[in-house]
């Protein structure tokens, strides 16, 4: 009970902070913008540099037309040490994934993760996109995705159907490009789970805070903090905060170039997929469990 | 097994030989007048070029060098020269010029409108690309 109160009073103080930010910021840059007329309606480029950023995804779509190859990987757990080189010898977690923009604002794809033998299906559609003015001062991306366990049903216990094997993720992200280096954007999100562990909850509302900061003209350092919201009015078991997911932490450095894009990071979640990260995370960023991961993304 | 490897080793010789042959300097290029006339919009100012700089980093550089001279690292694999950016004929072009060819391409210069979707941004590597100007 006392957990799930500080957890929605840090929740509330991140928001408010956050969105007192934006608009300190957004009224500071409307200013500075007013003078460059020609561009003012114009898009603005380079939110992100892709549309995944660690573990979360980002207002950024694949260009239209085109592909985009994720090779996502992450190692186990750093806390062995040299024992297993830092997670590098422990079993890792991959996800193989292809997306494909359909047209500039709708993105379709699809990916396979080691781990559950998870088949994915995403999409994602840019409602609106932050214009050099400011006039529209934030890009909004909805973003949804549909797991399938492709594991042998007999995991799946008695009375077993195929609705069993789905996880549903959908987030809403609101990203503002401050200037050429810094963006951030806030992302709720809510996951469904048609069958889960033992006192597992089906539902689970989380909030993303993420951001990067360029430190070269081509390469970035981000951060990702990633609160599922554990909220006794909405518990479907009353002693269910014993397996309530955990917070996690990504922060880590990003090199982009023309056709790729190279991610190196720390963090807590090691299931890849939105929805598994959301619901059954257990590694606790104050017990320092965190992970090395990589993504790798290429556009053809 | 050494004639083999002895083979090999002038194979991949003569192979990277009529590569670095073959390279050409690029045939004249007409732009439409509408873009030769085009002016560009942007203010040549310090934030423009650091814009620009970023999206010459990231897209045109490993083609057309640090420096703008033609030696990137790709520059040896393309069949025409990538051309040298600090050099009088490159700099006489007009702003409108520099960005018809920047951004629509030909042949090994590979087409960048979808990358390089910002007015904004394709202007100002025109103007970080003044600054390769001996």
């Amino acid at each position: 009970m006392l957990r799930s109160k500080y957890t929605i009073q840090k929740f509330m103080k991140m928001t408010f902070s956050f969105s007192l930010f934006l608009v300190i910021t957004l009224i500071a840059s409307q200013n500075c913008l007013a003078q460059e007329d020609e561009f003012a309606n114009d898009p603005v480029s380079g939110t992100f540099e892709s549309g995944l950023l660690g573990e979360t995804q980002t207002t950024e779509m694949p260009f239209a037309g085109e592909f985009e190859m994720h090779i996502q990987h992450r190692f186990g757990l750093i806390e062995n040490g040299l024992e297993d080189v830092f997670g590098v010898y422990a079993s890792a977690n991959i996800r193989m994934g292809l997306n494909y923009g359909v047209t500039e604002k709708i993105m379709l794809g699809y990916g396979y993760t080691k781990e559950f033998k998870l088949q994915e299906f995403q999409g994602k559609y840019k409602v609106l996109t932050q214009t050099e003015s400011n006039s529209i001062p934030v890009s909004v991306a909805l973003y949804g995705n549909l797991s399938i366990n492709s594991q042998d049903e007999i995991v799946f216990g008695n009375d077993y159907t195929f609705s069993d094997r789905l996880g549903y993720f959908s987030q809403l992200i609101v990203a503002h490009k401050f200037n050429d280096n810094i963006s951030l954007q806030l992302a709720p999100s809510f996951t469904h789970f048609n069958k889960t562990d033992t006192l597992v909850e089906h539902d689970k509302i989380a909030i993303n805070l993420s951001g990067r900061a360029k430190v070269t003209r081509s390469m970035a350092v981000f951060f990702e903090y990633d609160q599922p919201l554990n909220i006794d009015d909405m518990r479907e078991f009353t002693n269910s905060d014993q397996t309530d997911p955990e917070a996690n932490l990504t922060f880590g450095m990003e090199i982009g170039t023309s056709t790729h894009v190279f991610q190196v990071f720390m963090s807590n979640y090691e299931g890849i997929t939105p929805q598994r990260n959301s619901l059954y995370n257990k590694n606790k960023i104050g017990d320092g469990d965190f992970l090395v991961g990589f993504n790798i993304m290429v556009r053809f | 097994m050494k004639s083999i490897k002895v083979f090999i080793v002038i194979a991949i010789a003569v192979v990277g030989f009529a590569f670095t042959a073959q390279q050409k300097k690029a045939e004249a290029w007409d732009v439409p007048a509408e873009y030769k006339s085009m002016e560009n919009p942007l203010a040549n100012d310090e934030a423009s070029v650091n814009s620009g700089k970023m999206v010459y980093m990231k897209h045109c550089r490993s083609c057309h060098g640090n420096a703008g001279l033609g030696d990137g690292p790709k520059a040896a694999r393309l069949n025409t020269f990538p051309g040298d950016f600090s050099g009088a004929e490159f700099q006489a072009q007009t702003d409108g010029e520099i960005m018809y060819k920047s951004i629509f391409g030909r042949d090994d210069m590979p087409n960048y409108e979808s990358k390089i979707p910002s007015k904004k941004d394709r202007w100002a590597v025109v103007n970080y690309m003044r600054t390769f100007k001996k």
